[in-house]
């Protein structure tokens, strides 16, 4: 194989093999000339969507190596991802100081995140295990870079139905409690969990659904369903059981705080607010100050607003 | 990190007395003073830099030198 000479975005996926996945309702295709390159891992198999045509089409390739990154800057994560712009699309490149300096592989999209051409790199020896080519983060950006585009946004939550009282949303940083949450409300109420760490919010008929994401926390749930988003909470600890309405400017800036949009944007970006000021409009948000047992179940189950 | 909320309360869009919403004509509410609120953000988190693994129990940033899969990306 000779060495990436270009990183222009091919217009039609290349390769023999395909599978696709579909999450938050965004589907993403894989096409490869191995199977072993588009085959989904464990836990992405429940999220696997027989549909052919996808709304991102992404393309495998296997590299000698990568060449120096050129293109504008755009945002560098301070981890693992570095973004540029070039050639009128995008090109992440993605790096481990387990590998040194060069990029173990690379991702060049267009601007609408519709069509994209994933590089790997030879040169960046694995641990002998089989590399999933849209391993995280390379997945995940792809769904909220293709969301900001004026179709819904990622939040860092734990979403979860209750038979009786239906979709409840927990927002939280790390560490705010969401696997807590979603322990507590599964052994106590059965509730199905669609993510107890990142949950996709659309708006399907005016309302504001949320979707399961693969992508799970410390409790390990993901599911690829979805239901109507009832009620919001924004989780923080506390010494006693609280929930307090939240005015709705405040409410967006805690979404906000607690969303993944693409920083390097401003279309991407104002969407994305304009979007969170949609879900406070439908939807209402409380600040719960919580006591980790069975009585913030409990507590959420009298709360009638 | 903090960034500074938007501001709240203060005087929204006003057509013939009535506050206008999504071209419906609503009672009027209270006014507010407007105040600025100011967010707690987590720039690590929200970039989607951050992972666990078997290594480590928070967010590894950086410093990660696990290639595999991260147990609990950035919870």
């Amino acid at each position: 194989m000779h060495a990436d000479t270009s990183d222009a975005v091919i217009a039609q996926p290349v390769g023999m093999h395909r599978s696709c996945i579909r999450i938050g309702d965004v589907s993403i295709g894989l096409t490869a000339d191995s199977a072993n390159d588009v085959e989904p891992t464990r836990e992405m198999t429940r999220f696997r969507t027989d549909r052919t045509d996808c709304d991102i089409d992404v393309s495998v390739q296997w590299t000698d190596r990568l060449q120096d990154p050129d293109g504008r800057k755009l945002f560098d994560s301070g981890s693992v991802w570095i973004l540029r712009e070039k050639d009128g699309g995008f090109v992440f490149d993605f790096a481990s100081p387990a590998f040194g300096r060069q990029p173990y592989k690379r991702l060049s999209v267009d601007r609408e995140f519709t069509k994209a051409r994933l590089l790997l790199n030879r040169e960046c020896p694995g641990d002998g295990r089989r590399v999933y080519p849209l391993e995280y983060p390379l997945d995940e950006l792809l769904v909220t870079n293709w969301l900001a585009r004026a179709r819904g946004v990622e939040v860092h939550g734990c979403g979860l139905v209750d038979e009786g009282t239906g979709g409840h949303l927990f927002l939280g940083h790390s560490g705010a409690g969401k696997s807590t949450t979603a322990r507590l409300w599964n052994s106590l109420r059965a509730a199905h969990v669609l993510s107890d760490d990142r949950i996709i919010l659309r708006k399907h008929s005016n309302e504001i659904w949320m979707h399961g994401t693969p992508w799970h926390g410390e409790a390990g749930f993901a599911s690829p369903d979805k239901t109507k988003v009832k009620q919001i909470f924004v989780l923080e600890h506390g010494d006693r059981n609280e929930v307090i309405p939240l005015p709705q400017t405040r409410a967006v800036a805690e979404l906000f705080a607690r969303c993944f949009p693409p920083f390097y944007g401003h279309g991407p970006l104002a969407f994305t607010l304009s979007f969170l000021h949609q879900i406070t409009n439908c939807v209402p948000c409380y600040r719960f100050r919580f006591v980790p047992d069975e009585s913030a179940v409990s507590e959420i189950l009298n709360f009638h607003g | 990190m903090e960034v500074v909320v938007g501001v709240e309360g203060g005087l929204s869009h006003y057509a013939g007395g009535l506050m206008v919403e999504d071209g419906a004509p609503q009672k009027k509410k209270p006014y507010e003073s407007p105040k600025i609120s100011v967010i707690s953000l987590r720039p690590e988190e929200a970039v989607l830099g951050a992972c666990k693994n078997s290594s480590s129990a928070g967010p590894v940033l950086g410093a990660c030198t696990n290639v595999g899969p991260c147990m609990a990306p950035g919870s």
